[in-house]
């Protein structure tokens, strides 16, 4: 009886599309591991200090949403509340459904990261000892705190058949959630014996709560009467207490009452966060944040159905489909966005005084090191000279974007072994210009900062450039001008994205086929990001250097439009019109049915 | 102008399947017209069609004269419309509700707002999910009745509730409305309710109009012929004949509904099949309602 219950519990009604993600999510973290295993290695060093907690975050930010999702399904049918079965067993049936449902994401999760470490040869060193290493290790955790988090979600209300949803649920799932993933941060790389306090705690908790339940569910409360009285007529009976509410409050509130679609939009920010150079100003690495945008092209589209479900509710009442559409799409946009900035400017705010002009020995000649965002772009694969007036000319560094591509990335402010120590004061003097817009003479540069060497060569006078030291107003020139070139390349897909999709919701496309487009969407999307990755970790992309080259092309494009960065935010604004006037049109044509008629018309 | 014309409306929802097949009528200004067919018929899509809610794929619809697809705020600002299920936004109170109609809709009519609050009883500081099936279509008519508009739209508007409620329901809605000259549109299952309130029905069977008839006129001019099977008489042959609109095949005998008064059928049963013994009736709706709709290949 049991694993009947099991087999029709609701949770499995879009589980494959939760796996799919999930295991997106992981393949994309895997991915992101070797990559920072490889440069680790190319460094000197053999740890993968990271790996635990990106597999963890990997893992528990699409597992999370999923049980935040699993905790607001049905306990219990009406069919099964009819049945001779006790509430105490429909409960632990559902709560075994969910269990099971995560075991098997976690499992999968466990194989994929393990194929990525045995392809690559070897596990990863995460410093464990024990049963489990490697990726293995961080599984017994996770799954602790994915079992606490079930049981925790589960005991909202657990004497109704269906939780009742609002505010108090949003606020239980965002803490419980939370809470675990800091925990499971926490003993991320630490021995598996860690997961037995998550998993006491869950027991403790599912004791208490199965002895709490009554004798059978109860229907919730939500398809209840409310009793007709007193009060009832009393408030008929006050005109005065009429509610002037604007419009746009009580819309926003017709939509984002619902706690599904709330819960999702933290993870716009988030996300935001993510695609920004937070995390390589954090790591002290580089930044290859815009290997995530694909990912933030489906976010957008996440917010599709759940706002459709709700579209019947208005759809009689004249309000225009633009401002619905404004309703749906700008929140999560503007949460993008917002994510984006906030990443970008406490980026800025990490290491302020951080040195980015660095002249370092390599290989017995000074070299000058400068972010790769500062490297200028040659379209033809074939960087110019670098001749300094009076001749002396090298040949400038590379960084191909890619093999397979023509243009590649190089240094204009190359110092190969040779440079005299004219020329790399030179080189220094248009380092200065172009990062921080200052002027340096080069007589002064050579005479404050350099010295010759014994060999005839060129060495710091003090051991290092304290240029932001001595100069700590100088802020790096053109720093945000990325920050719209960015956002269109976040947006703009995704609002495409949109636009094909929502013109699915018409006349002759069935809710199956539909679905299906999704499906394909989603897996387009992640082949994307996962294409990325995997041409990476061939070294057939270098997301660093893509990242640098739209920030380069962004400092370019604001240094030669009339109006510089105002007229690249306009340009973006324009840019991004076309697609959202795009998407708007095919929503204003949109069709949606109360929930039971679309399944019956598919 | 005309309030309410469909001409030749086709819709699907999946390719092949059409759900309406060229459904054509007409609704004057003041005009209450119940609307009937079978489960799947068409009637909420044909509504919802009007509502703009839905495209129709081929033909024209106007609703006071505009295309409520292209001009769906000018349109909804001047209809009422309440569906079976319950639509409302769930998570506000009905207070919330109200006021969110009473912002949107221009002509909205404090008075008669009130008036209908005092009649339900509804509680106002309920959220709409809480409320019963009954209590949220009161709501549901009240937002659809307060601006007064110019048509009403009803889709299968009391099904599931008591006889008394529906009564009070329909009554309230049609009548009132129906004095300051509202046009009127309901679907319903109930024979009595549409023979109670409206003025013409309009039948939709396989995707199109089967009938469109006045109902005084319904009863005088068709007639339900019980022709013997020993008559050696066959379905085609009964459809053949001139103004039959569809035969049933009962245990004894065949069951032929005509658009034609009872002693006209059974002189053109005689003269072209050569039929002495059928037995030709007047046919309340009810009975024209099964006769046709469940005899209908």
């Amino acid at each position: 009886m049991i694993g009947v219950l099991i087999r029709q519990d609701r949770i499995w009604s879009r589980y494959v599309k939760w796996l799919l993600v999930t295991l997106g999510s992981v393949l994309a973290v895997c991915g992101i591991r070797s990559w920072l295993y490889a440069q680790a290695v190319r460094a000197g060093e053999g740890a993968d200090t990271l790996g635990p907690m990106l597999l963890v975050l990997g893992v528990w930010v699409p597992l999370g949403l999923f049980l935040a999702y699993a905790g607001t399904l049905p306990r219990a049918g009406q069919l099964a509340l009819s049945l001779p079965l006790t509430g105490r067993r429909l409960w632990f049936a559902h709560l075994a459904a969910v269990l099971l449902a995560c075991t098997v994401v976690l499992l999968l999760a466990g194989l994929v990261a393990a194929l990525n470490d045995l392809a690559l040869g070897h596990w990863l060193d995460h410093g464990q000892a024990g049963p489990f290493t490697g990726p293995l290790a961080v599984l017994p955790q996770l799954f602790g705190g994915a079992a606490l988090a079930v049981v925790v979600l589960l005991s909202w209300r657990p004497s109704l058949h269906r939780p009742t949803l609002g505010p108090e649920y949003a606020l239980l799932a965002a803490v419980t959630l939370l809470s675990i993933l800091a925990f499971l941060l926490l003993t991320a790389g630490r021995p598996a014996a860690w997961s037995l306090l998550t998993l006491a705690i869950a027991g403790a908790v599912t004791v208490a709560v199965g002895r709490s339940l009554p004798a059978s569910l109860r229907l919730s409360a939500n398809g209840a009467p409310a009793p007709p009285g007193a009060a009832t007529l009393a408030h008929a009976a006050q005109p005065g207490r009429a509610v002037r509410r604007p419009v746009w409050w009580l819309l926003v509130r017709t939509f984002y009452g619902d706690v599904k679609l709330l819960l999702l939009l933290p993870f716009f920010a988030l996300y935001g966060l993510l695609v920004s150079s937070l995390v390589a100003a954090l790591a002290g690495d580089s930044d290859a944040g815009l290997l995530n945008l694909p990912l933030s092209w489906y976010l957008l589209l996440s917010v599709v159905p759940g706002f459709v479900r709700r579209l019947p509710e208005v759809d009689s009442l004249p309000v225009a489909r633009r401002t619905l559409f404004a309703l749906m799409v700008v929140p999560a946009m503007g949460l993008l966005a917002a994510g984006y900035l906030a990443g970008t400017l406490a980026a800025g705010l990490i290491h302020p005084d951080r040195e980015r002009i660095l002249l370092e020995e390599r290989d017995a000649h000074p070299a000058l090191l400068v972010p790769l965002e500062f490297f200028e772009v040659a379209w033809d694969g074939r960087p110019p000279a670098l001749t300094a007036p009076w001749g002396e000319s090298h040949s400038a560094l590379t960084v191909p974007l890619s093999p397979l591509l023509r243009p590649v990335l190089y240094k204009p402010f190359t110092t190969p072994a040779g440079s005299t120590p004219r020329y790399v004061a030179w080189q220094l003097r248009r380092a200065v210009a172009a990062i921080y817009g200052q002027y340096l003479g080069t007589a002064e540069i050579e005479a404050q900062y350099l010295v010759p060497d014994s060999t005839g060569g060129v060495a710091l006078r003090d051991g290092r450039l304290p240029l932001q030291g001595e100069h700590p107003g100088w802020r790096p020139a053109g720093a945000g001008a990325s920050v719209p070139l960015v956002l269109v390349l976040m947006l703009g897909p995704g609002l495409l994205v949109l636009a094909l999709v929502l013109s699915l919701h018409r006349a002759g496309t069935s809710e199956r086929r539909r679905r299906q487009i999704m499906i394909v969407t989603l897996v387009v999307i992640m082949g994307l990001q996962l294409a990325q990755i995997g041409l990476a970790m061939a070294d057939l992309w270098d997301p660093a250097a893509a990242t640098a080259f739209v920030r380069i092309l962004a400092r370019r494009l604001a240094g030669s439009l009339p109006g510089g960065s105002a007229a690249l935010w306009l340009g973006a604004a324009l840019l991004l019109a076309g697609p959202f006037r795009l998407a708007a049109a095919r929503f204003r044509r949109l069709e949606a049915l109360p929930a039971r008629d679309a399944e019956a018309a598919s | 102008m005309r309030t309410l014309a469909f001409t030749n409306v086709h819709r699907a929802y999946q390719r092949g399947r059409d759900v309406l097949r060229g459904v054509s009528c007409q609704l004057e200004r003041g005009e209450v017209v119940g609307l009937l067919g079978r489960n799947g018929a068409g009637k909420t899509t044909l509504i919802r069609i009007a509502m703009g809610m839905l495209e129709a794929q081929r033909g024209e619809v106007r609703v006071l004269g505009w295309d409520p697809r292209r001009e769906p705020l000018a349109v909804k600002r001047r209809v009422g419309y309440v569906s079976e299920e319950q639509i409302l936004p769930e998570f506000l109170e009905v207070a919330e509700v109200i006021a969110l109609h009473r912002q949107l809709f221009p002509d909205w009519d404090e008075a008669l707002e009130r008036d209908l609050r005092e009649r339900f009883g509804i509680p106002l500081t309920s959220r709409i999910k809480t409320l019963s099936k009954g209590q949220a279509r009161q709501v549901a008519l009240l937002c659809a009745m307060s601006h007064r508009p110019e048509l009403l739209l009803l889709d299968e508007p009391a099904g599931g509730l008591d006889p008394a409620a529906r009564r009070e329901f329909l009554e309230t809605s049609i009548q009132l409305l129906n004095e300051t000259g509202t046009t009127i549109l309901f679907s319903s299952h109930y024979m009595t309710d549409v023979e109670r309130l409206a003025g013409r029905v309009v039948m939709l069977h396989d995707g199109r109009v089967l009938i469109d008839s006045e109902l005084d006129e319904l009863q005088e001019k068709h007639a339900l012929a019980l022709v013997p099977h020993d008559a050696g008489i066959t379905r085609a042959r009964l459809l053949a004949v001139e103004g039959c609109l569809g035969v049933r095949e009962r245990r004894d005998a065949w069951h032929a509904v005509f658009h034609l008064a009872p002693a006209v059928a059974h002189e053109l049963l005689r003269a072209e099949l050569g039929v002495a013994g059928a037995r030709c009736q007047s046919v309340a709706l009810e009975e024209m309602f099964i006769e046709l709709a469940g005899g209908q290949a």
